[in-house]
């Protein structure tokens, strides 16, 4: 039904009032990313930590990560990390919209 | 920790399957839609008289498992209320999105109406000669119209042959698009080959012409009404045909796939030798498969009599339904069993009484049965046996 949808910033997010749940997209995802939630009974992916990269934050993955292993770049410019950006929000970055987007 | 029928490694989502046995109800049931109406329409616009007796019954058959076909898919839904969203806002993108359209033009513009201009007469005169209840019921089927003159008769037949004829291609759409809901899913190798829409389809062909087969020597018996072995022998006669080209079509695909050897094969392989091994090459391929083509072969090349027939037939027709229903479950379950990473393997365990259960898929399979029992009791397919004039 197209529950699933890109957010203006890049972010792809499941509309949790839309979704029937037929886990078609489960299906189609070759990561294993999607799951059914038991609770909502509706298809739920990470969120890329929206609440918190919309608030400038970094995602939880990195900043828990012990050795900084994860780190969220921007693929055309991979050592420049775009974490730390303080709170002007990091998805007004330039940057961050290629790297969410690269692939359009 | 292990857990139990989960082997090797495999992505959280993958441990338990998304896709029950209800799912594998729903190619099947559709399957055998498109396949009953497809031998329908042999009598219809490929002149093949001998069927003529099959025409009706096979109508309602097909009306019966269409009408049940999206039953599977809204209990499996987590939203069942949520799914006319389909038609109201189309996602173009998604397959399985399409799908109700697909069924939606099929059931209303291609099945009703041929069935409709069929039993029109008919119905004109149940309703005119009925009493009570019945003469209402089928006073709402004229749905108005009660010129049943030989000029509105002719324009009937006419019109009826214009529907069967885009409801050929309609039925080629409906379960095609089945196949390839399955094989556009470029993320899962069992899935993902442009020959799935192909085998549907045949193999729809099979399951609907050995399904109307059984069912009319069935109905013939608890009728006491002698068999039309002339009938009998052609459908047997289309049925070896189609399965010659279905057999054909899933050992290309096979072959294929092993001759390619890609990334995806150790890991399908080894599936089919261990997890699906039963109902894979036991059930599909050897007793589905094998055994009704040898006994459908045999009579291509030898004249047996006609109990001998009669029982060849009628084992040959009903290992074909469970052959296909088999290679259904391994289309859907098997498609599941095996980590998109290739490096572990999980287990199918089918529940009993729950929503998407061993319970609910019976009671799935039986609702047709009652529902084309209704269809009989209304409509009876036992008379009208003039050929159509077209």
């Amino acid at each position: 039904v197209g529950a699933t949808f890109v957010s203006p910033d890049g972010v792809v997010l499941v509309d949790q009032t839309y979704c029937l749940g037929c886990r078609y997209c489960v299906q189609a995802c070759p990561y294993g990313c999607r799951y059914l939630h038991p609770e909502t009974q509706t298809v739920d992916k990470c969120t890329l930590c929206y609440h918190r990269i919309t608030k400038g934050l970094t995602t939880a993955c990195c900043d828990s990560c012990p050795t900084g292993a994860r780190l969220l770049v921007d693929f055309k410019n991979p050592k420049e990390t775009l974490h730390g950006h303080g709170s002007q929000g990091l998805l007004r970055e330039p940057g961050w919209r290629s790297a969410l987007n690269r692939s359009e | 920790m292990m857990i139990p029928g989960v082997d090797g490694f495999m992505y959280p989502n993958e441990v338990e399957l998304q896709w029950s046995v209800l799912i594998v109800l729903y190619p099947y049931i559709t399957g055998l839609v498109a396949g009953a109406f497809i031998l329908a329409s042999l009598e219809r616009v490929f002149n093949v008289a001998a069927v003529r007796p099959t025409y009706r019954l096979a109508l309602l058959t097909a009306l019966a498992f269409l009408l049940v076909a999206p039953l599977p898919l809204q209990l499996h839904l987590g939203h069942p209320e949520r799914s006319l969203e389909m038609y109201l806002t189309p996602h173009t993108s998604s397959a399985m999105a399409m799908f109700g359209f697909v069924y939606l033009w099929y059931l209303t513009v291609v099945l009703l109406l041929e069935i409709w201009l069929e039993y029109r007469a008919e119905i004109v005169g149940l309703a005119q000669s009925t009493k009570g209840l019945k003469r209402w019921i089928y006073r709402a089927l004229t749905l108005g119209s009660y010129n049943i003159s030989p000029e509105a008769r002719r324009m009937d037949d006419k019109v009826g042959y214009a529907v069967t004829v885009i409801g050929v291609p309609s039925a080629f759409l409906l379960h095609g698009y089945v196949g390839f809901i399955f094989g556009s899913v470029k993320a899962n190798p069992w899935w993902s080959t442009p020959l799935m829409p192909v085998v549907f389809l045949f193999s729809a062909m099979v399951s609907g012409i050995a399904g109307v087969m059984v069912l009319y020597v069935v109905c013939m018996k608890l009728r006491k009404t002698p068999i039309d072995m002339r009938c009998l022998d052609t459908i047997a006669r289309y049925l070896f045909y189609t399965f010659v080209i279905d057999f054909t079509l899933e050992m290309l695909d096979l072959i294929h796939r092993t001759y390619e050897s890609d990334e995806s094969f150790r890991s399908l392989d080894f599936m089919v030798h261990t997890r699906l091994l039963f109902s894979h090459v036991v059930l599909q391929i050897f007793l589905g498969t094998l055994v009704p083509l040898a006994l459908l072969a045999a009579n291509q090349l030898w004249r047996f009599s006609e109990a001998r027939r009669k029982a060849m037939y009628m084992t040959a027709g009903a290992l074909t339904l469970i052959g296909i229903f088999a290679m259904r479950w391994n289309v859907v379950i098997g498609g599941q069993l095996f980590s998109k990473s290739f490096l572990g393997y999980t287990s199918y365990k089918m529940q009993l009484a729950s929503r998407e259960g061993l319970v609910a898929a019976i009671l799935l399979m039986l609702l047709p049965f009652v529902i084309f029992f209704v269809l009989v009791k209304l409509l009876p397919p036992w008379q009208g046996g003039k050929a159509h004039e077209a």
